[in-house]
């Protein structure tokens, strides 16, 4: 089963091995991300911070849209990482149906626009991120567990909803 | 000269740096870089700004708090983008505490970079003694 679907453009890092792994107790993290799956030693530095007793993988998108069925009805419990929205549009394009993700880890950076403190987009996250929420999928900002979520679609979409 | 960077989450690098140097008086050519709200891309260019600003290091450590987490990933990341026919020697030591900080006051001066980086690596795992329990049920 799928526990967790988080867009963390930090990937595994303290916030998720350490916050979202007590809170959601997966057993596998995945990554999905070409460019990373694609460079042995970066899906190794990607993987270094695993928890212990739990397992994590770096798969390409493709690779993601064939497994994302078996991965849904096993018996592991799968922690799903994306840098980016786009990935999950993709998949979302490819018939996959994802009801909510959650988006946290997005900084600051040169051309991006804050939408919460721990999630800023450019135009291009932000027209990934509206056409999931247009696509039905609820984007709920939360950095870390304890926290409490904000709708990420209201902020992006405030007038249509 | 050796110079350090210490690539940390929230406040924790330049507050080592200024707890050490309550210690034992100004540490030269240490730089602080911090994750808070920063892309990882944004906290690499600050990371290979701060190299760039050691003139002629004969080494050059990064030091992160925490092992497998986004700064020791850049920490990485930027170490092995390195040209490696550079001839500035660069190592990531992760696990940074207040005794590494201290170590590489008191030892830069007289070790070779590689030794240096060693030492500090014994000299923080030398700092966790215990635990001694005292009372109560401590099962």
């Amino acid at each position: 089963m799928i526990v967790l679907i988080r867009i963390d453009e930090r990937l595994v890092h303290g916030q998720v091995a350490v916050g979202w792994n007590a809170a959601v107790q997966p057993t596998n993290f995945i990554v999905i991300d070409d460019e990373i799956a694609a460079v042995d030693w970066e899906a190794e530095l990607v993987l270094a911070g695993v928890p212990d007793g739990t397992a994590g993988e770096v798969v390409t998108l493709s690779d993601a849209i064939a497994q994302w069925e078996s991965w849904r009805t096993d018996a592991e419990r799968h922690l799903i990482l994306v840098a980016g929205p786009a990935p999950l549009l993709a998949l979302v394009a490819s018939g996959i149906v994802i009801p909510e993700a959650n988006v946290g880890g997005v900084h600051r950076r040169t051309g991006r626009i804050e939408y919460a403190p721990y999630v800023h987009l450019d135009e291009s996250e932000f027209a990934a991120c509206r056409a999931l929420c247009e696509a039905g999928v609820r984007l709920e900002g939360r950095d870390v567990p304890t926290a409490r979520g904000i709708d990420l679609c209201r902020r992006i979409m405030p007038k249509e909803r | 000269m050796i110079g350090l960077v210490l690539i940390c989450h929230g406040n924790l690098g330049a507050e080592l740096l200024r707890t050490a140097e309550g210690i034992v008086g100004s540490i030269d050519n240490v730089r602080t870089i911090s994750n808070v709200g920063l892309a990882p891309e944004v906290v690499t260019e600050h990371l290979r700004e701060a190299i760039d600003s050691f003139e002629n290091p004969s080494g050059v450590l990064l030091m992160v708090d925490l092992f497998g987490s986004s700064c020791w990933r850049v920490a990485m990341s930027c170490a092995v983008s390195m040209p490696s026919d550079g001839d500035v020697p660069v190592a990531v030591l992760s696990g940074m505490n207040l005794g590494t900080v201290l170590s590489f006051s008191q030892k830069r001066q007289t070790m070779p970079f590689r030794l240096l980086v060693e030492a500090m690596a014994t000299d923080a795992q030398r700092g966790i003694v215990g635990p001694k329990f005292f009372g109560g049920n401590a099962s």
